[in-house]
């Protein structure tokens, strides 16, 4: 059991001139069977909260008015989380999605030729096993480099390019396992790093139903399932459901934006 | 169509008048021809003074069009409604309560009786509803069900109308122009009023109140603006229930609240009547390019501190497909058979079925699932040989987007005509409203008539026309 503090402050710049809009930001864990927010805030500069709720897939979200005429957004987040190593086993939760929900393709995660191919023989089931091969054999057709994609970039876009970042490995992870019609779905969190006091963006894995146990979790980028390193902050079919920021963004021409993200053990 | 198999509700038999018309009967052998065809123009023209017209999409740009308006009353027995809306409160409470179980547990497809396969993919489906809690648990605060009758004491629905059920105005409109054209007929027959409709509404809306609403609750109507071809609608009734009409950019999420622009500032709303569809309502969680919703508006609803009627995501219900699946439905939820029979459907996505109807197709009505208005439709046995062979590569090619029913005899009701009074086919779209309190449903609704002889096409859409539907007091 490892007891992290995470202070992730993120900077929006609206060159083009001020904004003002609707921001929806999951940036909050909530407590589950493998970690418990001891404690969280969230500060905004810039930005007000107009109000919080939990989504569909229970995930913390905070709806913000960026103010008019507002150029720098900054949102922080700081908090303190006790996270047990379960070898990535999150187990059965309460949820408001079934579970033939997590089988279906999204924009995303829809397998073209490419994965099709690459995933039709795996014997992908109810054995753990599978996963950690198909973890091993993703690794190896992709580069782990950024700045070739996006988050618009779709698995299989990333799969032909041979290259892409944790989003794109864990997209081609859930696309392989959906093709075999097993639920998959994205997480998005933080990643306590022991060589890097600073890093520039938040994690992502993917997680697996498996009967008998659960949803378990597996970190293709990195071959190996989450353990008290990983702090899950939001879920969904793809990045575009766990975002950490999605809004209303017309008229805005360019925004920049610096991450800083610091993680480390108490 | 053969004439025998039709029922006439006024000349059940063809020789004598059935009861309910004996009074319709002697009014229309006292007036003169030219008499009737001279109120019938003084009609018209109210409505063309009120402005009660129809868009018609597809066709010339921003052609505004007057539904034909028949004179002669459509009538409904006390004992017929009663049995009509048992019906009708049965299946608009298991659609309300199926509505419930989709967007939380789907106890329906782990009991095996909606196949899952009507739920995936299905773009009806808002995984954004999954979880959230209505204010009162209500889904479908209007329904508008489309009723057809073949015979004495048959009747059928045909559709269910839950996402923004239209068509209200002109039901109030026609019983208007009745009360003001011919005041008589009133004091002689003993006809139900629907004239509160309006005040019903907004009592049942008011009933259906966000936990964070106070005293004096304030009702607003989200029409997408004058391009819809209800816009005349969205006002009238904006205008008769006294709320106001409001269009996207006129709403905004104000500290946490939706709140309405007046020049008195933001003031909060507590129930909008929504009026546009789902996809449109709010681009920061649906369709992001629509400029006709409220950014958050559906982050307030999910907060519990706003009413939608009806509630997003209710189309699930109402599409074609589902329609074959009612009966089934309405058994699950309220542990009773059905009291209104669907027509018997054909679900195209299934190979056993698909080839029923490509074999039968000339005596088939064959509807898109996820069409409306009488648009994307094929009649069987008037279609043109282009019109089924261009029909059979559809359905060959999307047969899941397909439905098909058998052509059934539509009862018809006399209209006036130039050349006196001849029968034409009618359905009647009754309005139901409801409430955590009560089921509420509006004496009679709205009759649709297709004008041209022997056309089975009620839709206003295409040409179809209205009559005033009496129901008559016990």
């Amino acid at each position: 059991m490892k007891k992290l503090n995470v202070t992730h402050k993120t900077k929006y710049s609206f060159e083009a001139g001020p904004l003002s809009g609707l921001q929806q930001i999951k940036k909050t864990p909530y407590s589950d069977a493998c970690q418990t927010v001891l404690n969280w805030s969230l500060l905004l500069t810039g930005a007000k909260e107009e109000l919080t709720f939990t989504d569909s897939f229970n995930n913390n979200v905070n709806l913000i008015r960026v103010e008019p005429g507002t150029k720098d957004l900054v949102i922080e987040c700081e908090g303190h989380v006790e996270v047990m190593d379960k070898s990535g086993v999150l187990g059965y939760e309460a949820s408001k999605i079934p579970l033939w929900l997590w089988t279906d393709y999204t924009n995303l995660t829809k397998p073209g030729s490419g994965i099709r191919k690459f995933a039709k023989g795996l014997p992908l089931k109810d054995d753990i096993g599978g996963f950690h091969k198909l973890m091993e054999l993703i690794s190896g057709s992709l580069d782990f480099q950024k700045n070739i994609t996006n988050v618009k970039t779709t698995a299989e876009e990333a799969f032909k390019k041979g290259s892409g970042v944790c989003q794109d490995f864990t997209n081609i992870f859930i696309a392989c396992c959906r093709l075999h019609g097993l639920p998959a779905r994205y997480v998005s969190g933080f990643l306590l790093l022991e060589n890097k006091q600073i890093q520039e963006a938040m994690h992502a894995w993917a997680e697996v139903f498996v009967e008998g146990l659960g949803w378990v979790g597996f970190d293709t980028a990195n071959k190996i399932s989450p353990d008290d390193r990983y702090i899950r902050v939001a879920i969904g079919r793809d990045y575009s459901d766990a975002a950490p920021i999605k809004g209303v963004t017309l008229g805005v021409q360019h925004e920049c934006l610096s991450v800083s993200i610091m993680i480390s053990e108490q | 169509m053969e004439a025998d198999l039709v029922f006439d509700e006024m000349w059940a038999d063809g020789t004598s008048i059935r009861r309910p018309y004996k009074n319709i009967k002697t009014w229309l052998d006292a007036e003169e021809r030219n008499s009737l065809k001279a109120k019938r123009q003084d009609a018209n023209d109210l409505f063309r003074l009120t402005g009660i017209t129809f868009n018609v999409y597809g066709s010339e740009e921003g052609e505004e069009r007057l539904i034909p308006f028949d004179i002669v009353p459509r009538v409904i027995t006390a004992n017929e409604w009663n049995k009509i809306c048992k019906g009708l409160e049965q299946r608009v409470r298991a659609i309300n309560a199926f509505l419930y179980d989709i967007y939380h547990d789907q106890e329906i497809v782990k009991a095996g009786v909606l196949p899952l396969e009507m739920l995936r993919n299905n773009p009806a489906f808002l995984l954004q509803m999954m979880g959230v809690n209505p204010p009162g648990q209500i889904y479908t605060h209007i329904s508008g069900v489309d009723l057809i009758r073949t015979e004495e004491n048959e009747f059928y629905v045909l559709e269910d109308n839950v996402r923004t059920p239209s068509g209200v105005s002109y039901m109030l409109e026609n019983r208007e122009t009745m009360l003001q054209m011919f005041p008589e007929l009133f004091t002689k027959n003993r006809v139900q009023p629907i004239q509160n409709y309006p005040q019903e509404l907004l009592y049942s809306l008011k009933n259906t109140l966000p936990d964070t609403a106070e005293n004096k609750p304030n009702v607003c109507l989200l029409t997408p603006g004058p391009y819809n071809s209800a816009y005349f609608e969205h006002a009238f009734l904006a205008d008769q229930m006294g709320i106001e009409l409001v269009q996207g950019n006129d709403l905004k999420v104000v500290d946490g609240f939706l709140a309405m622009r007046t020049t008195q500032g933001h003031q909060k709303v507590d129930v909008v009547y929504k009026r546009l569809d789902d996809e449109f309502l709010d681009p920061l969680n649906f369709n992001e390019k629509s400029s006709l919703g409220v950014p958050g508006l559906f982050d307030v609803y999910r907060k519990g501190r706003v009413t939608i009627a009806n509630a997003p995501g209710t189309g699930i219900a109402d599409d074609k497909a589902m329609y074959s699946f009612m009966p089934e439905i309405v058994e699950f939820y309220s542990g009773e058979f059905p009291l209104l029979q669907n027509v018997p459907t054909w679900r195209c996505a299934i190979k056993d079925q698909l080839n029923y109807v490509l074999d039968n197709i000339h005596e088939l009505v064959i509807k898109q699932v996820h069409g409306s208005g009488g648009y994307g439709m094929m009649i069987g046995p008037t279609a043109t040989k282009k019109d089924i062979a261009n029909f059979r590569r559809k359905l060959i090619a999307t047969p899941q987007d397909y439905i098909a029913q058998p052509t059934l005899s539509l009862s018809t009701v006399p209209i006036f005509t130039n050349k006196g009074f001849a029968p034409r086919h009618v359905d009647l779209r009754p309005f139901v409203q409801m409430s955590p309190e009560k089921i509420n449903i509006v004496p009679g609704g709205l009759t649709r008539v297709a004008m041209s002889k022997g056309s089975l096409v009620v839709n206003s859409s295409q040409g179809g026309g209205t009559k005033d539907t009496w129901v008559l007091e016990n």
